[in-house]
C-alpha cells in the first residue's frame, strides 16, 4: 500500500467553511420560507426554481457520484464508461418527457409532495398512501447509505491524524469469537471458518498480515472470495469515522431543519459548482501524474488484466462486471432513475416556468459531460497512481488521490479541501433533499391528510422538525456499522423509485383513461417486483456478474431488475386501468381540459 | 376522443415526450451495440486508443460507443431545448384546500412578531 499523506488543517478548514456556508444558506432560505404559506415554502420553495437550480440539483448526483462510482472505475476499468453512458440522455428525459406537464399538474392540483400529486390527480387517498410507503422505503435506504459517505470524508479530512493509517495500518486487526459469529451469519461456509479458526484472537499489525495468514490457511478460491469479509470483521472501532458521522449528521439535519427545501436546493447548487471545480482540478492533476491515459491504462492492465480496458470489465474475483444484458439494463437505470426519483419530481414541480425547464436541459447536458467522463479518466489514472487499494477500501480512491496529488503543491491542503468539499457537499445535498421529501411525506401525506387536517402552522412546523431529527438519528445509529459498497444502495434506491413512480407519473401526465386502481397497481407491482428480485438474490448463488457485494439482486436473463420492474409496472398499470371503470369525467376535464381563468376585471 | 377541448400544453408536451423517447431508444441501441461489437472479448482484441492530445485518450470502443454519442446527445438536447420545445403557461396555483387551512396559533403569532 502506498503511504499517502494525511490531510492538513487547510482541508478541515475548507470542510468547516462549507458547513458554515450551508448553515448560512439555510438561514437565508428560512427568510424566503417565512414570506408565504409554511408548507409550500418549506417543502416546495414557493415554486420559484430557476434554470441553474433545476439543472444542477434535480438529477441524481450524490455521494455515489464521488465515492461509489469512482470505486467502480478503479475496480473494473473502462467498462464503467459504458455503465454510466445512460447519463447522456438524462437531461432530456428528466425534463423533456414529463417536466412541463408535471409543473403544470402540480399547480392544477396544488400538490406539495409526490404522493400529494398522485392523490389529487387520481382523486384517491389510497394512491397517495401507496406512493408514500414506497417513498419512505426507497428514499430512506438511500439516505442512510449516504451518511456513510459523509462520515468517511470527514474522517479522511481530519488533519495530521494518520487517518489512512488508522483505518488500515496503525491499529491492529483482530478476529474474536463475535467476529466469527458475524462471519457465519454473513454466509461464510463452515469449512472456511474452520480453516480460519486458528487465527482467532491473534493480533495483526497490518491488514496485509491478516491477508497473508488467510492466504496460507484457505484455498486460493476461498481466500479470494471471503478475504474482504474477514478483513472487514477484523477492523477495530473507528472513532474518527464515528466523529465524522456525528458532525455530518448534525450539520445536514441542522441546516435542512432551518431552511427546508430551499436550503437543500441552494446547498445542492453550491456543491454542484464545487464538484465541477473539484473534478476539473483533479483531472488536470491526475493525467500528467499518471503519464497520460494510454500509459495509465497500460499500467492498470499490467496490474489487473486485459479486462480493465475491455468489456465486460475486470473483476478481482473473476466475475463479468457488465455483460451485454447489464450494459443494456443500465441505460434504463440512469434514464429512469433521473425522472423517477421523488426528489427530482418535486424539483420539477417547483420550477418557475417552462423557459427555466428548457434552459436546464442544456445546462444539465453540459454539466453531466463535464462530471462523468472526466471522473472515468481520473479513476483510470488513479489505478496507476495508487495501484493497491484492497476490496472494501476502493470507495476511498477520490479522497486518497486528492491528498496524494495535492501534497506537493503550494496551498495543497486547501486545494485538497476544496476537492474533498465537493463530495461532502454532494452527500449533504442528497441527504438534505431526501430529508425534506421524507419529512414532507410524513407531515403532509399522513399527519395533515389523515390525522389533523386543521393542524396549525405551528403544529405542522413542530412535527416537521421532530421527523427530521428522528430520521437523522436513525440514520446515525444505522451507520455505526455501515453498509459496504455504497453504489449498490444507490442503485437499489434509484431503481426502486424508478419502477415505482415512472409508469404512474406517465399515466398521470398523459393518459386520461388511467384510473386510481391502475396507478396503485403500477406502483405496487413495480416496487414489489424490484424488492422481490433483491430478496430472491440473497438466496441465489452469486451469478458472478454485476458488482461485487453482499447485496445483489437476481438477474433474470442477465438483466437488471429495473427492466422487469418497469415492464411489470407498465403491464399492471395499463391492464388494471382498462379493467376498472373509467375515472369521473369531471376529474379528467379538470386535469386535461383547458383551464378556465377568471375574466380580467 | 375526449368530450372536451384538451389543453394544448398537454398536446405539445406529449409530442415532445415522443421525440425524447425516440432519441433515447436510438442512443441506447447505438451505444450498447457499438460498444459490444467493438469492445467486448479482450482475448481476441488488440487495444487501440483514440488520442485527443494533452494525455487524454480513450480506448477506441469507448470513444465511438460512449463519448461520440454523448456529444451528439448534448447537441440534440440543445436543439430540442432551444429549437423544438415550446414554452407554455403553467397555469394558476390552486388555492390551498379549505381542509388544510392553518389557523395561526399563539406560537405562530409570536413567531411572526
Amino acid at each position: 500500500m502506498n503511504h499517502l499523506p494525511s490531510a492538513g488543517y487547510g482541508t478541515l478548514l475548507v470542510l468547516f467553511l462549507l458547513i458554515a456556508a450551508s448553515i448560512w444558506l439555510g438561514t437565508r432560505a428560512q427568510r424566503v420560507v417565512k414570506k408565504g404559506d409554511f408548507l409550500k415554502g418549506y417543502f416546495l420553495g414557493n415554486r420559484g426554481l430557476g434554470a441553474w437550480a433545476l439543472a444542477l440539483t434535480a438529477s441524481v448526483q450524490s455521494g455515489g457520484t464521488f465515492m461509489g462510482f469512482p470505486s467502480l472505475v478503479y475496480t473494473h476499468g473502462w467498462i464503467v464508461g459504458l455503465w454510466i453512458a445512460g447519463y447522456m440522455v438524462v437531461p432530456i428525459t428528466t425534463f423533456g418527457i414529463v417536466g412541463k406537464r408535471l409543473a403544470q399538474l402540480s399547480r392544477r392540483t396544488g400538490a406539495v409532495t409526490v404522493p400529494d400529486l398522485f392523490r389529487t390527480r387520481f382523486n384517491s387517498p389510497a394512491v397517495g398512501l401507496v406512493a408514500l410507503v414506497f417513498v419512505l422505503i426507497f428514499m430512506s435506504s438511500m439516505m442512510i447509505a449516504q451518511f456513510k459517505a459523509g462520515a468517511l470524508i470527514m474522517k479522511i479530512a481530519w488533519p495530521n491524524s494518520g487517518v489512512l493509517a488508522l483505518s488500515e495500518e496503525a491499529v491492529s486487526s483482530q478476529l474474536d469469537s463475535k467476529d466469527f459469529e458475524k462471519l457465519r451469519s454473513q454466509g461464510v461456509p463452515g469449512d472456511v471458518m474452520e480453516a480460519a479458526m486458528p487465527l482467532m484472537n491473534q493480533s495483526f499489525a497490518h491488514p496485509n498480515e491478516l491477508k497473508s495468514a488467510l492466504a496460507s490457511r484457505l484455498s486460493p478460491d476461498d481466500a479470494r472470495r471471503y478475504q474482504a469479509k474477514f478483513l472487514k470483521a477484523a477492523e477495530p472501532i473507528d472513532w474518527l469515522y464515528l466523529g465524522g458521522l456525528l458532525i455530518f449528521g448534525l450539520t445536514v439535519v441542522g441546516y435542512t431543519l432551518i431552511g427546508g427545501f430551499l436550503a437543500a436546493v441552494w446547498t445542492d447548487l453550491f456543491q454542484s459548482v464545487l464538484m465541477l471545480f473539484g473534478v476539473v482540478l483533479l483531472l488536470v492533476l491526475a493525467i500528467p501524474a499518471a503519464g497520460g491515459l494510454i500509459h495509465a491504462t497500460q499500467v492498470a492492465v499490467e496490474q489487473t488484466g486485459p479486462g480493465f480496458a475491455f468489456g465486460p470489465g475486470f473483476s478481482p474475483d473473476g466475475r463479468d462486471f457488465l455483460p451485454f444484458g447489464l450494459a443494456f439494463s443500465f441505460f434504463f437505470v440512469w434514464v429512469f432513475v433521473g425522472f423517477g426519483s421523488p426528489a427530482s419530481i418535486v424539483r420539477v414541480m417547483a420550477s418557475k416556468s417552462t423557459a427555466q425547464i428548457r434552459k436546464s436541459i442544456f445546462l444539465l447536458g453540459g454539466y453531466n459531460m463535464l462530471i462523468y467522463i472526466p471522473l472515468v479518466l481520473i479513476c483510470v489514472c488513479g489505478r496507476a497512481i495508487i495501484p493497491d487499494l484492497p476490496p472494501g477500501k476502493t470507495d476511498e480512491i477520490i479522497p486518497r488521490l486528492t491528498l496524494s496529488l495535492t501534497a506537493g503543491l503550494p496551498g495543497g491542503s486547501l486545494l485538497a479541501g476544496l476537492v474533498l468539499a465537493a463530495p461532502f457537499g454532494a452527500v449533504m445535498a442528497t441527504v438534505s433533499g431526501y430529508l425534506v421529501v421524507i419529512a414532507s411525506g410524513v407531515v403532509r401525506d399522513i399527519y395533515q391528510r389523515f390525522l389533523r387536517p386543521h393542524a396549525s402552522a405551528y403544529a405542522t412546523r413542530r412535527l416537521t422538525y421532530i421527523v427530521m431529527v428522528s430520521v437523522g438519528l436513525l440514520a446515525f445509529l444505522l451507520n455505526i456499522y455501515p453498509v459496504a459498497y455504497l453504489q449498490t444502495f444507490v442503485i437499489f434506491s434509484g431503481s426502486g423509485c424508478a419502477v415505482t413512480f415512472v409508469v404512474p407519473t406517465l399515466m398521470a401526465a398523459y393518459w386520461p383513461r388511467a384510473t386510481s386502481q391502475g396507478a396503485v397497481a403500477a406502483m405496487a407491482t413495480g416496487g414489489l417486483t424490484l424488492i422481490a428480485f433483491y430478496v430472491v438474490g440473497i438466496f441465489l448463488p452469486d451469478p458472478m456478474i454485476g458488482q461485487i457485494g453482499s447485496v445483489r439482486p437476481a438477474f433474470l436473463l442477465g438483466l437488471e431488475p429495473i427492466v422487469w420492474g418497469l415492464a411489470a409496472s407498465l403491464t399492471a398499470g395499463i391492464g388494471v386501468s382498462l379493467l376498472t371503470p373509467a375515472p369521473a369525467p369531471e376529474l379528467v376535464e379538470r386535469m386535461f381540459g383547458v383551464e378556465e381563468r377568471p375574466a380580467a376585471s | 376522443m375526449l368530450p372536451f377541448a384538451e389543453d394544448p400544453t398537454i398536446r405539445a408536451a406529449r409530442r415532445e415526450a415522443i421525440v425524447v423517447g425516440c432519441v433515447v431508444a436510438t442512443a441506447l441501441i447505438y451505444s450498447s451495440t457499438t460498444s459490444y461489437l467493438m469492445g467486448y472479448g479482450a482475448k481476441d482484441r488488440e487495444l487501440h486508443f483514440v488520442e485527443l492530445g494533452w494525455g487524454v485518450a480513450f480506448p477506441d470502443w469507448i470513444f465511438w460507443g460512449v463519448i461520440v454519442p454523448w456529444g451528439v446527445c448534448f447537441v440534440i438536447g440543445a436543439i430540442f431545448a432551444f429549437g423544438w420545445m415550446q414554452d407554455a403557461e403553467l397555469g394558476e396555483e390552486l388555492e390551498e384546500e379549505e381542509e388544510f387551512s392553518q389557523p395561526a396559533s399563539d406560537a405562530d403569532r409570536k413567531g411572526a412578531e
